[in-house]
């Protein structure tokens, strides 16, 4: 049995995890350790979690530990798990900088533990399929990559939770809590090894960014080299895909659990991909549901603390997304001078 | 007077805080926003902006004092469990803030169902089936019940599916005319309840001149049939048009959605039926000795029974076809398209609020250029 304690009672170990988790007959919740009790408490009473903790110090011993609080509280709380040797599975984004991302694989080699990250598109049937045609080079070399994401702010979005508009606490905007997520779908469909950034527009609202776009080339790991557009924004919605262009058909990748599709060059639908066999049934290893992603993440990380070998949902492999994030920011930091609201404003 | 808006970062909010402030009749616009980033839109907009959860009712009164108007477009936050309870702490909280003499409350067609049948759900009882129509039904019924025992006036607004320029049913509808398998049902014949967001704002700049009291459903004035509104939109941006679904395979579908609203007992009768039909088709498919011997004692009756059992035979078969896997999926959202107009009062907005040419030229402008951003992958480098 596998013990599993519970970092953050936030809406994403709620509604990702824990029913995921909960589900799994080869894994026990232990506890649940956030610094609201009373969210902790009401979501060990949903899952029958036995124990409610506010510090990690006074939580039993368990075999793997799921962070799931913002980036900016978890330096203290990654450095007590990884001295306990648990190992750690971590919410997006990873990490703030490539120095901190580096130091937490540092301290869990010193360790012996292992470090998994919560990049789920990586398990979507999507991703993978897409993944293997540009292994094999099925259509030939990519020529260029379009990716956008974006959507309006509403209730369930982020940006929404107080500490989402705190750079110190969240690390930033779109571009590390959105554009994580489809940068590293990017990187892991065409196995990128490393990029050049060319521009880099970011646009902000005081200290927070709401709508990036990027331009540059990346390095594959065939040699090859191909030019991409990155997109996010939180001021409306975008296309909401991966694009990856060949000679003559294009393959169209959504951020959504969800097929692959060619299409023409007018992005007429020509065809769409899915895994032989793969109506009807649940495949547990590749994720065509969202539910079913968070599984299939959970059991990978599990197989790479057992094996100890890295599996899809290594942390190493997440860092090129970490240095790109950390490149715009840098390229282009939030502005000094802080917007103002006509009177009213609390 | 002063008019406080909630939710005004969000799509409908943040259009109604913009049209309000800059014509605001004499009245002073608050914009309660969650944060700086919720309100970004609202910078130049010349309203005041208030930052804060009206859910929250230690910051509550702050956010509306002095407010004499509330007009309560928000939505709760938190996770499915506990958003139910926000927004009904939230209506809680406009109730105890005694400046405000007048609840706006933006509610939705959606409490009647996803599938309105003339004549069954009614605008006194309607019969919401998902959580989020059950949950603006409780808002509504908080909402009547606490303003009018405190002599206060709360106006409902049971408004249609908001269409225009960042409006998620204009996104739905712009991606169903681009899906090469979807087809208008009845050809779009039927009375649709959108109402175009603009028209929203028309409504709610009326009431604050002349309240009423009450419950009002809130449609375009004349209402549209979906064949308009997709036309609307598709023409604003340069889609081929809609091809029409015809009227047996609507009807087919129109009647899977009313019996998923009706009641779980005369549902699972009408299921048993069903089955019991289907499976006798396909015995008498599958068995050419039983289908010969069918055919022989149908040759044998009379004409008039004839044509009955032939008639139901065939309905039968097109329904045991119609079984199989569909190139559409009518997911229950869909069940709009299938449904009459919303019953009961409508609110009518004067004569002289109606959209002009100048203004609808302007609104199918916009929706274009909020279009080109989202419909392609280059979208956001050329908007």
């Amino acid at each position: 049995m596998i013990k599993v304690g519970i970092v953050g009672a936030g809406h994403v170990a709620e509604g990702q995890h824990l029913p995921v988790l909960a589900g799994m007959p080869d894994v026990k919740l232990m506890w649940i350790c956030d610094v609201d009790r009373k969210r902790a408490s009401t979501l060990a009473r949903l899952h029958q979690i036995a124990e409610v903790q506010q510090e990690i110090a006074n939580c039993s011993d368990v075999d793997i530990a799921l962070v799931a609080i913002p980036v900016g509280y978890r330096q203290a709380v990654m450095d007590q798990i990884l001295d306990r040797r648990w190992h750690a599975f971590v919410e997006k984004p990873f990490a703030i900088s490539c120095a901190e991302h580096d130091r937490i694989l540092e301290r869990a080699v010193q360790r012996n533990v292992e470090v998994g990250v919560g990049f789920q598109r990586r398990l979507y049937e999507g991703t993978r399929l897409a993944q293997r045609i540009v292994e094999k080079s099925l259509f030939g070399p990519v020529k260029r990559i379009w990716a956008t994401e974006g959507f309006s702010l509403g209730s369930q979005t982020p940006g929404a939770a107080p500490w989402s508009i705190e750079r110190a606490v969240a690390g930033g905007g779109v571009m590390i809590e959105t554009s994580c997520h489809l940068i590293d779908q990017v990187f892991t469909i065409c196995g990128v090894v490393d990029f050049e950034l060319d521009r880099c527009e970011l646009s902000y609202c005081q200290e927070i960014d709401f709508e990036g776009k990027t331009t540059g080339e990346l390095r594959l790991a065939d040699s090859g080299r191909c030019q991409f557009n990155i997109g996010v924004s939180w001021w409306g919605d975008l296309y909401n895909a991966v694009v990856l262009e060949f000679a003559t058909i294009q393959l169209r990748v959504s951020i959504y659990p969800d097929d692959a599709w060619i299409t023409d060059g007018d992005r007429n639908l020509i065809a769409r991909l899915g895994s032989p066999g793969a109506s009807g049934r649940i495949r547990l290893t590749v994720g065509r549901a969202f539910s079913q992603a968070v599984y299939a993440e959970w059991r990978a990380f599990i197989e790479q603390c057992g094996s100890r070998r890295p599996s899809s949902v290594a942390a190493a492999a997440a860092r090129p997304t970490t240095r790109f994030i950390e490149e715009c920011y840098r390229r282009q930091p939030p502005p000094a001078a802080q917007q103002t609201f006509p009177k009213g404003a609390a | 007077m002063r008019v406080a808006i909630t939710g005004a970062g969000g799509r409908v909010g943040t259009h109604l805080a913009r049209r309000l402030a800059s014509n605001p009749h004499g009245h002073e616009i608050v914009a309660l926003c969650r944060n700086f980033l919720a309100a970004r839109n609202l910078t130049e907009s010349g309203c005041s902006v208030r930052f804060g959860s009206i859910a929250d009712p230690s910051i509550a009164p702050k956010l509306l004092e002095g407010c004499d108007v509330v007009v309560h477009c928000a939505r709760a936050s938190e996770s499915m469990g506990r958003r139910d309870s926000h927004n009904l702490a939230m209506i809680q909280n406009i109730v105890r803030a005694s400046s405000v003499k007048t609840l706006i409350f933006v509610s939705s067609v959606a409490v009647y169902g996803n599938c309105i049948e003339s004549g069954i759900d009614t605008n006194e009882k309607p019969g919401p089936v998902d959580a989020y129509g059950k949950d603006k039904l409780r808002c509504e019924r908080e909402a009547m019940r606490e303003f009018s025992a405190q002599g206060r006036r709360p106006i409902i607004l049971r408004m249609g599916h908001v269409y225009g320029a960042f409006q998620i049913w204009s996104g739905q509808i712009l991606n169903l005319a681009r899906d090469p398998n979807f087809r208008l049902p009845f050809s779009g014949r039927l009375l649709s309840n959108a109402i175009s967001i603009e028209r929203v704002c028309d409504a709610v700049t009326a009431l604050l001149d002349a309240p009423a009291s009450g419950i009002y459903n809130l449609t375009d004035e004349p209402q549209r049939t979906w064949s308009d509104v997709f036309a609307w939109h598709t023409k604003s941006c340069g889609l081929p048009a809609v091809s029409p679904l015809e009227d047996s395979e609507s009807f087919r579908i129109r009647r899977n959605f009313l019996e998923a609203k009706r009641s779980s007992l005369g549902k699972f009768r009408r299921e048993i039926t069903a089955a019991v039909r289907t499976a006798a088709i396909q015995i008498a498919n599958s068995n050419p000795m039983i289908k010969d011997l069918g055919s022989a004692l149908v040759a044998r009756a009379p004409g008039a029974v004839q044509s009955t059992i032939v008639r139901r035979y065939r309905r039968a078969l097109i329904e045991h076809i119609n079984v199989g896997q569909p190139d559409m999926a009518w997911e229950p959202w869909l069940g709009w398209l299938f449904s009459d107009p919303a019953p009961g009062p409508y609110l009518h907005l004067p004569a002289t609020m109606s959209i002009d040419a100048d203004r609808e030229s302007e609104m199918q402008r916009e929706l274009s250029r909020w279009f080109t951003r989202w419909a392609t992958p280059d979208g956001i480098w050329r908007n």
